[in-house]
């Protein structure tokens, strides 16, 4: 076995110590983690407990139980693909001081967020990590870290975490809240304001929410969907239905929530609802569509076999494709 | 000629062979010094001086001339004696005396091992001379030995309280305990341990088990050790009867076989040298704990290969499985009959359709518990590693299970196979009983070509590269094979405990599938 890329620690490193009290768990973690993930390497594991768990240790109080918190997740991080340890061991080092006082809870979020976001299309785990590392040092505990980290995630494309990012957008401290919207130059005071426009306009980014500017045409926003071979979410040809807020769309065997929003969408699998109607939208010759109080000519709309819509998002199955096109104004 | 015979250890390599693998995982690399020598080297020199300090005591301190333990290249030449046809075999290979090994095996490894045995026949002295190897003084062993006897108190087994803080403190934690000295050693010896009261069993039963003394509410926590206990007789003999947990916690059982008066001259030897084994254990062999930590952690790394585990797996199908049982499939087992206060051996007589000869099951009443199986697997990698080897092999398992299902497995002695001709001598001989029971274990396993057909094998192997990835048809195409595989088995064929094994694993796949594919659905990834 190659060891010769390991860096010996001093034994007086924190680390060091911590990790010669818990030599046999932590050893005995790693068979177990080996005998599930056979490809797991001693070299990997060495770099990340450095790389990653060092940090943390290093600034904690307490270095032998921090440790005996992060070590199942160091474990779980290692080898992982997409990004996902080198985003984890970036959040963790760059946020060190707050994991030390939460390792395990805080150890688990990161890692939950950025595998989340590595299974999310055009979600960069790496480019969150740094995000968050760049906030840290304004979040005053791990509580105002992890709103951070979500409004961040829900930038990066976690539709679904929508509403829970403009609630700790509001929860956080005003500079912080802006500055994980991106609008770190806003003025705290307009807070409110920015958030009420980006919690009634899904299409709404926070840059237009700062400079106040209206939505102009009805335009196609984003296409998703897809059929199930080829990635996407449908064995069949979908239809769309809409039900109080919310856009659902089925195959015929299964029925899901479309999320979608401004940073992305998300199909999320749900009940096949109660009911379930078209909405406020109506769909002319020649692709004539009259919804939300505005009319548009939409042409490749006038063969649609299904169309539904919310207050802001207009969703139509595209003809003879597996894949739904949501349009609102822009 | 060497000054002294009795210190004597040959400089030549016991049983040269290829060097066992170091653990290839320790988290010490990252903050410890390199030893000096490679850890393969290490572990190489450390099996040479096991291998030294067995031959020592085999050919000079315990005279056991029965190599019992039987290695060979090729099959042993054969000889018949007398009219009930005895075979005395000579092996072709380095074989050992399982009076000698086993408990040296149990050294390294900190295990339990019961001496069992006439008087005089050396078991105590055998458990004395590997608290010497241990690198404790003989006069520190000998008074840490714990002598059962019918009058034996909790305080005599593990310490008193002070009497002074007895007499003046306020509150039960204020009471110092002068906790026994034996209590700390890396070996200990409880010598005719069925002769101890059932109470203070029990309080042997929390040391042995669970590595703790406790005494008016003082814990004291054992180190990790050795256990070396010895009985005049194993079959309920002593002055009180064993209880069950404690019997179950022995990890192996090893005989003490009688003195061969042939070796009456080695005896003569040492009455004129004036010379007892203990005084002059050689240095040479002693081990330091770091030794003894090493060669626990190189038993460890030895592998037992895929082709030994599934003729282990199978073996140990045979036992568990009891169809009258229960009507719920998973409770079909021998343990729900004795759950339930049942007779195993009675209702094993009821007509099932399966062959009660060939049912090896049919044998026992009842299965192998966990404990077991572990103590077999540890022990099978300490023989490998004695032998010098980096792989247990198949002839490991079949020389050193006897010794570890000697208690763990109990024979029903109504059962057809011991009605056999010749088979009588089994109800006796739970060695050959055992050792007979895998052999036939493994031609069964043979005679179904297990090695080239086993679908649940494959089936395992192909989960064993993890769910991570895997697609929904790849899962749904799984699921089907499942199914298809258990409507083939369904058509005729007879329950036994291989099959019940298997149809429970595969219940386990397809149900471990179906919440993957459950959990793919709903997070939209199918």
């Amino acid at each position: 076995m190659e060891r010769a890329l390991v860096t010996r620690l001093d034994p007086a490193d924190p680390l060091a110590v911590a990790l010669a009290a818990g030599r046999e768990r932590c050893n005995a973690l790693f068979e177990a983690a080996r005998a599930r993930r056979p490809d797991l390497t001693p070299e990997a594991v060495f770099a990340a407990l450095t790389e990653a768990a060092g940090p943390v240790v290093r600034q904690s109080p307490a270095p032998e139980s921090t440790l005996h918190a992060l070590y199942p997740h160091v474990l779980g991080a290692v080898g992982q693909g997409g990004g996902v340890e080198q985003a984890w061991t970036r959040a963790l080092a760059g946020c060190a001081p707050h994991v030390a006082r939460e390792p395990g809870r805080l150890g688990a979020a990161l890692l939950e967020a950025v595998r989340r976001l590595d299974a999310t299309s055009g979600a960069d785990p790496k480019r969150w990590a740094g995000r968050l590392v760049d906030l840290a040092d304004q979040a005053t505990d791990a509580d105002a870290l992890l709103d951070a980290g979500a409004v961040l995630a829900w930038r990066e494309g976690l539709v679904r975490f929508r509403r829970a990012a403009l609630d700790a957008c509001a929860r956080l401290d005003a500079p912080l809240a802006l500055a994980a919207l991106g609008l770190p130059e806003a003025d705290p005071a307009e807070r409110p304001t920015i958030l009420d426009r980006l919690g009634a306009d899904p299409w709404c980014t926070p840059a237009r929410a700062a400079s106040g500017a209206e939505p102009a045409a009805l335009t196609v926003r984003t296409v998703c969907g897809g059929f199930s071979r080829l990635g996407g979410p449908f064995h069949h040809p979908p239809t769309v239905a809409a039900e109080a807020d919310r856009l659902l769309a089925t195959d015929g065997a299964g029925w899901w929530r479309l999320h979608a929003d401004a940073f992305g969408t998300a199909f999320e699998r749900v009940e096949a609802p109660a009911s379930a109607a078209q909405g406020d939208v109506r769909l002319g010759a020649g692709g004539r569509v009259r919804w939300a109080g505005t009319e548009a000519v939409v042409p490749p709309l006038a063969t649609a076999p299904s169309a539904a819509a919310t207050a802001t998002t207009l969703a139509v199955v595209i003809p003879t494709s597996h894949r739904i096109a949501l349009l609102a104004r822009a | 000629m060497p000054d002294d015979p009795f210190r004597h250890v040959p400089a030549s390599p016991t049983n040269p062979g290829a060097p066992a693998a170091a653990r290839d995982f320790d988290v010490a690399d990252l903050y410890r010094e390199r030893p000096p020598e490679a850890p393969a080297d290490a572990a190489e020199a450390l099996g040479e001086k096991l291998r030294q300090a067995y031959f020592w005591i085999a050919n000079t301190a315990i005279i056991s001339p029965y190599y019992d333990i039987e290695y060979g290249d090729e099959p042993p030449a054969a000889y018949t004696f007398g009219d009930t046809d005895s075979v005395l075999t000579l092996p072709s290979g380095q074989s050992y005396s399982s009076f000698v090994l086993v408990p040296l095996l149990t050294l390294a490894v900190r295990r339990r091992c019961l001496l069992v045995g006439g008087p005089g026949r050396g078991k105590t002295a055998t458990a004395v001379l590997m608290g010497l190897l241990a690198g404790y003084s003989r006069r520190d062993v000998r008074r840490a030995i714990q002598h059962g006897q019918p009058q034996m108190t909790l305080t005599d087994l593990l310490g008193n309280p002070l009497p002074k803080d007895l007499v003046e403190a306020d509150d039960i934690d204020a009471i110092r305990i002068a906790w026994r000295r034996w209590l700390g050693m890396r070996v200990k010896i409880i010598d005719e341990y069925n002769r101890i009261p059932t109470r203070t069993q029990s309080a042997l039963l929390t040391l042995m088990g669970d590595g703790y003394a406790e005494v008016l509410d003082q814990v004291y926590e054992c180190p990790e050790a050795a256990w070396y206990l010895t009985a005049n007789d194993d079959a309920g003999g002593g002055t009180y009867a064993v209880i069950e947990a404690l019997r179950d916690r022995i990890d192996v059982v090893v005989k003490a076989l009688h003195f061969s008066p042939r070796f009456l001259d080695d005896l003569l030897a040492r009455v004129e040298a004036h010379v007892r084994p203990e005084d002059v254990v050689p240095p040479e062999i002693v081990f330091t704990e770091a030794e003894l930590d090493a060669v626990d952690d190189a038993i460890r790394a030895v592998r037992v290969p895929d082709a030994v585990r599934r003729r282990l797996t199978f073996f140990a199908s045979q036992f568990e499985f009891f169809e009258g049982a229960a009507a719920q499939f998973e409770y079909k087992t021998k343990d729900t009959v004795k759950l339930s206060g049942g007779d195993v051996a009675r209702l094993g007589e009821r007509d099932t359709g399966t062959d009660r000869l060939a049912d090896l099951g049919a044998q026992t009443l009842g299965g192998l518990s966990v404990r077991a199986l572990l103590s077999v697997l540890v022990y099978v990698k300490a023989i490998a590693f004695f032998r010098g080897r980096t792989e247990a092999d198949l002839e490991d398992v079949r020389q050193i299970l006897p010794f570890v299902l000697h208690d763990a497995l109990v024979p029903n002695p109504d059962a057809p196979f011991f009605e056999q001709p010749g088979h009588a001598v089994y109800r006796l001989d739970r060695v050959g009983w055992v050792r007979e029971l895998f052999d036939l274990a493994c031609a069964e396993y043979d005679r179904l070509d297990r090695d080239r057909d086993d679908p649940v094998a494959e089936m395992e192997a192909e989960f064993a590269r993890g769910l991570e990835g895997l697609g929904a048809r790849e899962v749904q195409a799984r699921l089907t094979a499942i199914e298809r595989l258990l409507a083939a088995w369904s058509r005729g064929r007879k329950l036994t405990g291989h099959l019940y094994d298997d149809l429970l694993k595969l219940k386990y796949l397809h149900q471990r599938y179906t919440n993957y594919l459950r959990w793919l659905e709903w997070s939209g990834r199918s």
